[in-house]
């Protein structure tokens, strides 16, 4: 029943994610963390979930995992922490607790999983049949932004909010983003010149996609953000949009969202409530705008990875 | 149902069970702080592999409630729910990898350069002390 | 008023979350006005919905229209009610105290030094609310998990505005916060795949229905286990008290006194609402109350031996944890005889209601006067009582509240989990009480008696080694503001008091759509 492929990647994964989990390197982690995020889009590939491995490989491997090797690299050896010697007495404890506990937690979860007798999800009928109401042909961006938009704009809200706290942890004039960056081969800016077009060519297709076909702000968001940051890596002065830009891009996407929702009370309709009449553009102008908060978000927390002048 | 016996999905819930419980003992057991933000991260991905994983089963199974629904993809909702746990995931890896920066970067200049802070920062620190 | 009721269980969320993206792009003092605007017209907003609980009614919002399974669905219950009321009370007087002494919101770096007051405080606190708020008439599983994140989150980060010495704990912090959640997050995914539905209501439903017990159980340990770390109980429970005593003055009284029932709050709604297991998950709860009995011991015995002011209030969180979780068997003993589950679940809700108001005051107090005296060592706060007798009768009406002396809420809370218990026949659960309160007594006299003692001189206690503007002020040079936040704090001590004449008619309160 099942195909050796599944097989394969599923016992990849299990490597990978041990490969991510035991050395003792911190580049070593790392690097396995970005190796298992490409085996879970394929896994999702596989289970037929291209909008979650369109997010996974945006947001997850690609900027996750980034910001994970980027921190690796800049502080290689924790200074004074005694890399990851637990304890020096038994060495040997620690691991095998780990190993059994790990074990029998499995095993305990994955019995109950096989005993299961699932159930599918009633949501299925009132997807199909309410979806026509939100303007919008595709699923996810229907759930994201119409049934649940609720959920999704609380979570951009916890976007943005990480974003208040890494600036709250920076010095007030987010000076970071005048700091130089280390130097870089010259070919770089070369392919920055040609990448950051395409970069936001796919962004802007992957959002205006989303209504659609698989896609959406948050892949979208990724893809900006991945821009950004390499302009900013090549040394393409972004002082200006830092300073003045980025924090109304940050808040107009929660603003404006909570602003469109507001519409519905307005109009003797629950909280959220999009008419059909014009479900689409509030839906398009939400969703256009979440993206630039979510693009301003992820390059933020890239920005204030580096440390201001009063902590180095 | 009950003979799921093993098909790829339920392959795939194990797997992101053993993913989600190696990375969470991982986690406690640590003390490197990159490893620790890595293997909360592990355990975020064996989560979301299986809440992916539910969300395939209804276009897995040909049965009967598929097809009254109609439903042909995997379950839609699901999958946006993933989603959602992934930005969440980045934005809490975010804050701790920053976290981590400052506390090192910190700890990097404790002895050498704490002259050349301004005498508030060294009232502050030694009032802590 | 139904619609009044409606936009404000909306309101209630998305208003201090828009202030709270809005404040992100004023200016210092700008956020100070705009945040008190928000707390008070939020606080106002949960009037309308309190009331028509307190009606008998328990008013939904079907967001967008999308009915559940399909969509999100608001409920304002009698648990959401008295802890939106709750957190209403503690939000808007702790709003105003960061807004008239913007030094307890901590200390942010410019590019010339570290300098007192963060005003990155206000977008994330306002946001905390929000979530707490959210948390509070969540009807939907995957939405409680992504309110929990919010408040998570936020929390975190609040616990990183203390400077340096704070990010230790508050990476601790963030690290058991995420394991929690994602480990309540497995649950959400076992629950939804049984019962194919992520609405609370419909999920027990389907529950009651299905014979094998074991997913509904192993879900409810995942997310009980995930809860508890969030709580903080006692095996769970190292986190909590290097970030509860490093953050900020007014961070601590919100993350004791609000944060952590956020935690509470869901784990009430797991077990009473969603997961209806009773005989299966009886071993559970006594494991829980176990747990429970132990933090109320331990917990009061490392609170005696601190010697400083903010961590024996932590470790006094912990041990007050002990009781809500003490209360669990007793709340699931439903079926075999009579009349204990109910007053076991006003008691755990009393009780952590009188936690918030008492510990939001006394975290509040020790705060302030860490801030002022720039340490909370006891030894050196020997006399501060002199100088601010204000902050001592507050700090002494809320011991009146934890320690559970008549009339409190603590007090009520106690009564009805010992009325309970000896209805259960459960005496040890009595005994644990009364050893926790005798405890309790003792730290707290030994944390507050020395501020009224005399000062050994006049002055000892004014830090010698600092001449910069953070330095404490002495005590003649308070400004008015500061004056006005002392007493604001002695408010919650009243409060502590007053709310104890509230025992009863919470309890009518939470029978308003109980499971």
């Amino acid at each position: 029943m099942i195909s050796p492929v599944d097989l394969a990647l599923g016992a990849a994964v299990l490597l990978v994610a041990g490969l991510s989990l035991v050395p003792r390197s911190r580049l070593v982690v790392t690097m396995g963390f970005l190796a298992l995020g490409v085996l879970v889009t394929m896994v999702w590939l596989r289970l037929d979930s291209l909008d979650v491995a369109l997010a996974e490989a945006g947001i997850g491997t690609g900027l996750l995992s980034g910001l994970m090797v980027w921190l690796a690299v800049r502080s290689p050896e924790p200074p004074g922490a005694g890399g990851m010697e637990p304890s020096p007495r038994l060495p040997w404890l620690r691991p095998a607790v780990g190993v059994v506990c790990g074990a029998v937690l499995t095993v305990v979860t994955a019995a109950v999983w096989l005993r299961v007798e699932d159930r599918l999800p009633a949501w299925g009928g009132p997807v199909e049949e309410q979806l026509p109401d939100t303007g919008v042909e595709h699923g996810i961006t229907g759930v994201l932004l119409a049934f649940r938009a609720y959920d999704t704009l609380l979570e951009s809200a916890i976007l943005m909010l990480t974003a208040a706290a890494v600036m709250a942890l920076s010095s007030t004039n987010l000076h970071q983003a005048a700091a130089p960056m280390p130097p870089v081969p010259l070919a770089l800016p070369w392919a920055t010149r040609l990448l950051v077009p395409a970069l936001v060519l796919l962004g802007l297709w992957l959002l205006f996609a989303g209504s659609r076909d698989s896609g959406g702000a948050f892949q979208s968001g990724a893809v900006l953000a991945a821009a950004l940051i390499l302009m900013r890596t090549s040394h393409i002065d972004l002082r200006g949009l830092s300073t003045y830009l980025l924090r109304p891009a940050l808040v107009v996407g929660v603003v404006v969202f909570i602003l469109a929702g507001l519409v519905g009370p307005m109009l003797g309709l629950p909280w959220l409530s999009w008419d059909p009449d014009w479900a689409f553009a509030a839906v398009l102008t939400v969703e256009v705008l979440l993206t630039t908060g979510i693009a301003a978000g992820l390059y933020m927390l890239f920005l204030t990875l580096e440390n201001p002048e009063g902590v180095r | 149902m009950l003979e799921l016996g093993f098909d790829a999905i339920t392959w795939y819930l194990v797997i992101s069970t053993a993913v989600l419980m190696f990375g969470m003992v991982r986690l406690l057991l640590v003390r490197d702080l990159v490893a620790r933000l890595v293997a909360l991260d592990v355990t975020g991905l064996g989560v979301l592999l299986m809440l992916v994983a539910l969300a395939a089963r209804s276009s897995d199974e040909t049965g009967a409630q598929a097809a009254e629904t109609g439903a042909a993809g995997p379950d839609a909702v699901l999958q946006a729910l993933v989603i959602t746990g992934l930005v969440i995931a980045v934005a809490f890896t975010g804050l701790g990898a920053v976290l981590i920066r400052r506390i090192e970067g910190a700890k990097d200049t404790e002895g050498s350069d704490s002259g050349e802070e301004s005498p508030s920062t060294a009232g502050e620190r030694d009032r802590d002390d | 008023m139904t619609e009044l009721v409606e936009f404000s269980l909306g309101a209630l969320v998305l208003l201090p979350l828009l202030a709270a993206a809005v404040v992100m792009l004023i200016g210092h003092t700008a956020r100070r006005v705009l945040g008190v605007v928000t707390a008070v017209v939020t606080a106002g907003f949960t009037v309308p919905v309190v009331a028509t609980v307190a009606d008998g009614d328990a008013p939904e919002l079907v967001l967008g229209g999308f009915t559940a399974p399909l969509g999100i669905t608001l409920r304002g219950d009698g648990l959401a009610a008295v802890f939106l009321a709750g957190t209403a009370l503690i939000a808007v007087v702790l709003t105003v105290f960061a807004a008239l002494v913007p030094a307890a919101t901590g200390e942010h770096l410019t590019p010339s030094g570290w300098r007192p007051g963060h005003p990155g405080f206000w977008p994330l606190w306002l946001g905390c609310w929000a979530g707490l708020n959210g948390v509070y008439v969540s009807g939907d599983l995957f939405n409680l998990y992504v309110g929990l994140e919010l408040v998570g989150l936020t929390a975190v980060a609040l616990v990183a505005l203390g400077g340096r010495k704070s990010w230790d704990p508050a990476l601790r912090y963030l690290f058991i916060a995420v394991l929690g959640s994602l480990l309540f997050l497995t649950g959400v995914g076992l629950l939804a795949a049984v019962t194919g539905t992520l609405d609370i209501a419909q999920a027990r439903a389907v529950l009651e229905e299905v014979e094998d017990p074991t997913a509904g159980l192993l879900a409810l340990s995942l997310m009980t286990v995930g809860l508890g770390m969030k709580i903080a109980l006692v095996p769970m429970h190292r986190w909590l008290v290097p970030a509860h005593s490093a953050a900020p003055a007014v961070v601590s009284p919100i993350l004791s006194g609000l944060v952590i029932k956020a935690g509470l709050v869901i784990l009430l709604r797991v077990w009473l609402w969603a997961v209806p297991l009773v005989a299966e998950a009886i071993w559970l709860a006594w494991l829980l109350g176990a747990l429970g009995a132990i933090a109320v011991l331990v917990g009061s015995v490392l609170a005696l031996r601190q010697d400083r002011l903010k961590p024996l209030v932590a470790y006094s969180t912990i041990a007050q944890i002990g009781y809500w979780f003490l209360a669990f068997p007793l709340l699931v003993t439903e079926h075999d005889d009579a009349g204990a589950a109910p007053g076991a679940y006003s008691a755990i809700v009393a009780l952590a209601v009188g936690h918030m108001v008492a510990k939001g005051g006394l975290f509040a107090a020790a705060g302030y006067l860490k801030l002022r005296f720039g340490t909370d060592e006891i030894a050196r706060l020997r006399g501060a009582g002199a100088q601010y007798p204000a902050l001592i009768l507050a700090m002494g009406a809320c011991a009146v509240g934890l320690i559970g002396l008549p009339v409190s809420l603590g007090f009520a809370g106690k009564w009805q989990l010992a009325t309970a218990a000896v209805g259960a026949q459960q005496w040890w659960v009595v005994v644990v009480i009364a050893a926790g309160t005798l405890l309790a007594a003792g730290y707290l006299l030994r944390g507050i008696a020395p501020l009224l003692l005399q000062a050994p001189q006049e002055s000892d206690h004014q830090l010698p080694d600092t001449g910069d503007e953070t330095a404490p002020a002495a005590a003649g040079s308070k400004t008015r503001a500061e004056g006005a936040g002392e007493l604001l704090i002695l408010l919650l001590g009243v409060a502590t008091i007053g709310t104890g004449f509230l025992g009863s008619w919470i309890y009518d309160l939470l029978g308003v759509g109980l499971w």
